[in-house]
């Protein structure tokens, strides 16, 4: 009877196109044009870019082509053109360089934006400018310090360290991943939903033919439940395969946790789709999707899928939310993973998440339960 | 004959709404039982009552002599239900459908494979066995509903309004399937507000109306119950009004009615009344047109207890 | 007429989603509108850091206020290990700088060598930035210091030199402004796409439910007039909804709309409307239901924004993304836009007829198929 019942759910799910295209193939296709999109936008614009640069050159300044010389080249600061004045304002125009240096007496820069490049340009010839000044300055009071002095302006060795907090996967945009899967596991709610549906008497006329029939609802839901865990559970492994494989996100490597993350989401949003399909009203299929939908987006939009900075805003004004809001729970829970050496945070947000799963379940398995209604 | 179903002093109130008032009813082993009433009546309330999904106010049920609950599944066996609503899953072919509900019922696998063999050519969907239900028609849907609720072989069936909306056709062979399933040693709950096919399929029948029971009993019983027993119509133009004064002084005759040009006498019993009819005429020189003579239907009877048609819709 | 009026019943049904749709846009729009929009001008980009002093000295201090004058103080809600990383990774604070107890002391003694701990982002612009400046300032204080000045004149010299700035010209930038009504247009795009599919589509599909078909087909009424009374409906449907996006630019950017730029933008959008509907035309005569319809909304609808340069700007997006986005129309929509708002500068009305020809020409050839479709159709059934 039980395996009978789990074939027959399997089925059921598997033939049911509607909830496995939102679960499989909307989370791919999103994710692809996520990917396609700013998969690199963070490269191009956060990460550390030489700054091309003209150099025009009206009076030669040998030490400042020999600093120049110094922070070009690889794994520069900059890449400094030489150019005729026209070429150089030609080329800041179309935005093949952003900035102009015009070598003088005195060092001048022109740009024609605001942005982190003109901000690294001028504080490179601040720096310059700077540091000649010091020397002239310790020329004037004592001449005779001045080597011991200017070996500290080029000390060799930072008067700082850089420090990471992680190994992990530091580009916040992979956030839309994370939110992406987190979508999937809650529309996982639409296959609960309808399976619940189906079991009730007084929901659908199918719910009226199991009922009457001598088999137990624990083994109908118990059935049904498994069946619709492990597609789910396998949907959301593929969308994550594909991510990690064809997309080539860096999701970290503790992949024994994601996945147990995945299944726990996965059950998550079964049981919440089954708590939607086990109320009494509103009743129909059209109106209990309807709520399914808007309740997984409401979510994963809180969850930063649309925009990145939602859930870090919420995080520090109404902290409360992200720690209810499973869509969060399951993006934090992600990049807990991705960043952390310790599994304390994510072993917080998993047992929150089972926590909310056991009290949909059990109120949705409660209401199934009953087999016999005041109206149908 | 033993009582299958017992039902004493049911009541059943949605709010206000009284479902069922102090209902009676019992069927016995072996025959169709026909539940006729007009829509709202209470004949779907009884039945779900009847199958434990409906909690009620008061009474007594008891289904091959024992309580019926919720989890009297060694009762459940035995019952099929035929429901009014198609109830099959869109996304399972018709032998996966029939397959997965007489599986509900029978675990052993031979045994059921064989059963759902049977199911499926005993409302002849043999053809389209992996067809999903999308693809059927309305008629094919329904015998398709018939088959999963009957494919265990249960000793007790419901077929609730199977025939709505159905093409003469599948209607047939619906029938005729119930029958077979009767003949086959099944004991048959009926509900329709078709009297035809009631008339036509049921050896008792229960009459109910607004939640009560009317009458009940085999259709000679319910008939000889109304004092109709004969009603005649004959085509008469221009009929005098002392010949209705007449006619309505003729032994037996109780209701006179003339309007546009027929003539209808209603009689309670008594013999050679078309006769007496016709002798009138003839002496009185009136010419006739079609003479016809009625015995009493089901509706009769209904409109008799209850002063409305009970042919609402057909 | 029966049928125009039949088609606005019908689209009575979609009313509240659309309703929806316009209101949280427009509602996003006021949002964006009443953001700041960049300052002319030359000012150095500042980052958001967090600097904690832990020496508590005069020399630390006169650090901290350095790196705070360039750069904006960000307080966090602590200092442990797992907040710093959480508020890095949210880009709410670019830099942690803890100053050492003893940082003085290190001063003085000239060994200051990997003094400061600094937590960022590894690579990143502004990592570089806020480092860069940090270790300017103490090699330039340590090389006064080494030159046996005393501390309190160390401190003052360092920052006098440090108050010395490369003369900057800005040239005026040639780039398309951000404005906010070229941001309220972009996302016209993703907008118009889904009320027109999600309003449109269902409307259609009432229409050619194969029964309603053949009533239409029986009765006396021409095919020629049925068409004609879709397709006003579909232009009157199209039309209010320009209006309305209209109305509520007005009200937003009026006086950037009412030029030459603004009337031309409006045309566009009336353009990249029409491509809108011949899309949800052909969603509504080749799907059945309305589960479909959702389906389709939401792919093409996304799709068409995040390829097409509507959610991301074309610059970012890669060559072969820019390719694959010339073949739909949102991308011929942002670059007719773009050009509006390059008009005279480097843009010409040439490329923006361009624009709105290819999107024309791709509203003709999409009406086509799905008439072709509709005509394959009824020949089969």
């Amino acid at each position: 009877m039980f395996f009978h019942n789990l074939k027959y759910n399997f089925l059921y799910s598997l033939r049911a196109r509607v909830p496995l295209f939102w679960t499989l193939v909307f989370p791919i296709a999103l994710s692809t044009f996520m990917f396609m999109a700013f998969g690199k936008i963070n490269e191009t614009t956060e990460q550390f870019k030489a700054v091309p640069v003209g150099i025009v050159t009206v009076n030669d300044n040998a030490i400042f082509h020999q600093v120049l010389d110094e922070v070009s080249g690889e794994d520069g600061l900059l890449i400094p053109k030489e150019m005729t004045e026209d070429n150089a304002l030609e080329a800041l125009d179309d935005g093949d360089i952003d900035g102009i240096i015009y070598v003088d007496d005195k060092i001048s820069l022109s740009i024609n934006e605001n942005g982190i490049e003109q901000t690294i340009l001028s504080s490179f010839v601040d720096r310059y400018i700077q540091t000649q000044s010091t020397v002239m300055n310790i020329l004037e009071t004592d001449p005779a310090k001045i080597q011991t002095a200017a070996e500290k302006l080029t000390a060799g060795t930072p008067n700082y360290r850089e420090l990471t907090v992680s190994d992990g996967n530091t580009d916040n945009l992979v956030n839309y991943f994370y939110a992406i899967l987190a979508m999937s596991c809650l529309f996982a709610s639409f296959i609960g939903i309808s399976s619940t549906l189906n079991l009730q008497a007084n929901l659908s006329a199918l719910g009226v033919r199991r009922s009457v029939a001598p088999t137990h609802k624990s083994t109908l839901i118990l059935t049904s439940f498994i069946s619709n865990l492990v597609i789910q559970f396998t949907v959301e492994c593929l969308a994550f395969m594909y991510m990690i494989f064809i997309l080539g996100i860096n999701f970290g490597d503790k992949y024994p946790a994601i996945l147990l993350l995945l299944l726990i989401g996965s059950s998550l949003g079964l049981s919440m789709g089954m708590f939607i399909g086990s109320l009494s009203k509103p009743a129909g299929e059209g109106i209990k999707m309807g709520i399914g939908i808007s309740v997984s987006m409401t979510m994963s939009v809180l969850a930063d899928l649309c925009a990145n900075g939602i859930q870090n805003a919420i995080e520090h004004t109404i902290p409360l939310i992200n720690r209810i809001n499973p869509a969060a729970l399951i993006t934090d829970s992600f990049y807990a993973l991705n960043t952390f050496d310790n599994y304390e945070r994510f072993t917080r947000n998993m047992l929150i998440l089972v926590l909310i799963t056991a009290l949909l379940l059990t109120r949705a398995i409660f209401m199934i339960r009953r087999n016999r209604y005041a109206s149908i | 004959m033993s009582a299958i179903i017992e039902i004493k002093n049911l009541v059943k109130r949605y709010k206000e709404l009284i479902a069922l008032d102090h209902f009676n009813l019992e069927v016995r082993e072996g025959e169709i039982f026909g539940l006729l009433g007009p829509n709202g009546s209470g004949k779907t309330t009884t039945i779900n009552c009847i199958l434990s999904l409906l909690t009620y106010d008061k009474g007594d049920i008891r289904v091959f002599g024992e309580k019926m609950t919720p989890s009297s599944y060694e009762l459940k066996k035995q019952i099929g239900v035929v429901m009014q609503d198609v109830a099959v899953f869109d996304e399972l072919t018709v032998r996966e459908n029939v397959d997965y509900f007489c599986g509900l019922y029978i675990s052993d696998k031979d045994l059921r494979k064989q059963y759902v063999k049977e199911a499926i050519e005993f409302v002849g969907l043999e053809d389209f066995s992996n067809f999903r239900p999308k693809k059927l028609s309305g008629g094919l849907l329904r015998r398709l509903n018939i088959a999963c609720g009957i494919a265990h072989k249960p000793k007790l069936i419901f077929f609730d309004e199977p025939t709505v909306a159905v093409d003469p056709q599948s209607r047939n062979n619906i029938l005729k399937g119930i029958e077979q399933l009767n003949r086959d040693g099944a004991t048959i709950v009926y509900t329709s507000h078709y009297m035809e096919e009631v008339e036509q399929l049921c050896s008792r029948i229960l009459i109910m109306d607004k939640g009560r029971s009317i009458a009940s009993g085999t259709k000679e019983e319910l008939k000889k119950m109304i004092k109709n027993t004969e009603k005649i119509s004959v085509e008469v133009p221009h009929l005098q009004k002392q010949a209705l004064a007449d006619i309505s002084l003729l032994p037996h005759a109780y209701d006179v009615d003339y309007s546009e040009n027929v003539l209808r006498v209603s009689f309670s019993g008594g013999t050679h009344n078309l006769v007496r009819i016709l002798d009138y005429m003839k002496s009185n020189d009136y010419t006739l047109g079609r003479v016809y003579s009625e015995l009493p239907t089901l509706n009769d009877v209904f409109l008799e207890i209850t002063g409305t048609e009970l042919r609402d819709n057909a | 007429m029966q049928v125009f009026k039949l088609f606005f019943k019908i689209l009575k049904s979609q009313l509240t989603q659309i309703i929806m749709y316009i209101v949280i846009f427009i509602i996003i729009a006021y949002i964006i509108a009443g953001s700041p929009s960049a300052m002319p001008g030359y000012s150095e980009q500042k980052q958001d850091i967090s600097v904690v002093d832990e020496d508590g000295t005069q020399t630390s201090g006169a650090l901290k206020d350095y790196l705070l004058l360039l750069n904006n103080q960000i307080e966090l809600d602590g200092y442990d290990f797992e907040t710093i990383q959480d508020e890095l990774y949210n880009r709410n604070t670019t830099n942690v700088i803890f100053i050492p107890k003893g940082f003085e002391d290190a001063v003085l003694s000239g060994n200051t060598g990997e003094i400061l701990d600094i937590y960022n982002i590894p690579g990143t612009m502004a990592a570089s930035v806020v480092t860069g400046q940090a270790d300017n300032f103490i090699n330039i204080l340590n090389s006064y210091i080494a030159a046996e000045m005393n501390l309190n004149d160390a401190l003052n010299k360092t920052k006098e030199t440090l108050s010395e700035k490369t003369d900057i010209s800005f040239l005026s930038d040639s780039g398309e402004a951000a404005s906010p009504l070229s941001i309220f247009l972009t996302y016209i795009a993703y907008v118009f796409i889904t009320i027109a599919v999600n309003g449109v589509s269902p409307v259609i599909q009432v229409f050619n439910k194969p029964a309603l078909r053949k009533r239409f087909n029986c009765s006396s009424y021409k095919m020629s007039r049925f068409n004609a009374g879709l397709i006003a409906g579909i232009t009157i449907f199209g039309i209010a909804v320009c209006a309305i996006f209209t109305t509520a630019a007005l009200f937003t950017h009026g006086s950037e709309l009412l030029s030459v730029k603004g009337l031309l933008s409006i045309l566009n959008m009336a353009v990249y409307m029409v491509v809108s509907l011949s899309i949800a035309y052909l969603i509504g005569s080749v799907s059945t239901n309305a589960n479909i319809v959702s389906m389709l909304s939401n792919v093409i609808g996304l799709g068409f924004s995040f390829l097409g340069g509507v959610f991301v700007p074309l610059e970012f997006l890669g060559d072969g993304i820019i390719k694959i986005a010339h073949f739909l129309p949102s991308y011929w929509y942002i670059i007719a836009k773009k050009s509006i708002f390059n008009l005279g500068n480097g843009s010409t009305y040439i490329e923006i007829m361009q624009g709105m020809g290819i999107m024309l020409a791709f509203a003709a050839a999409i009406f086509t198929v799905t008439l072709a479709i509709i005509k394959s159709r009824r020949s089969v059934a």
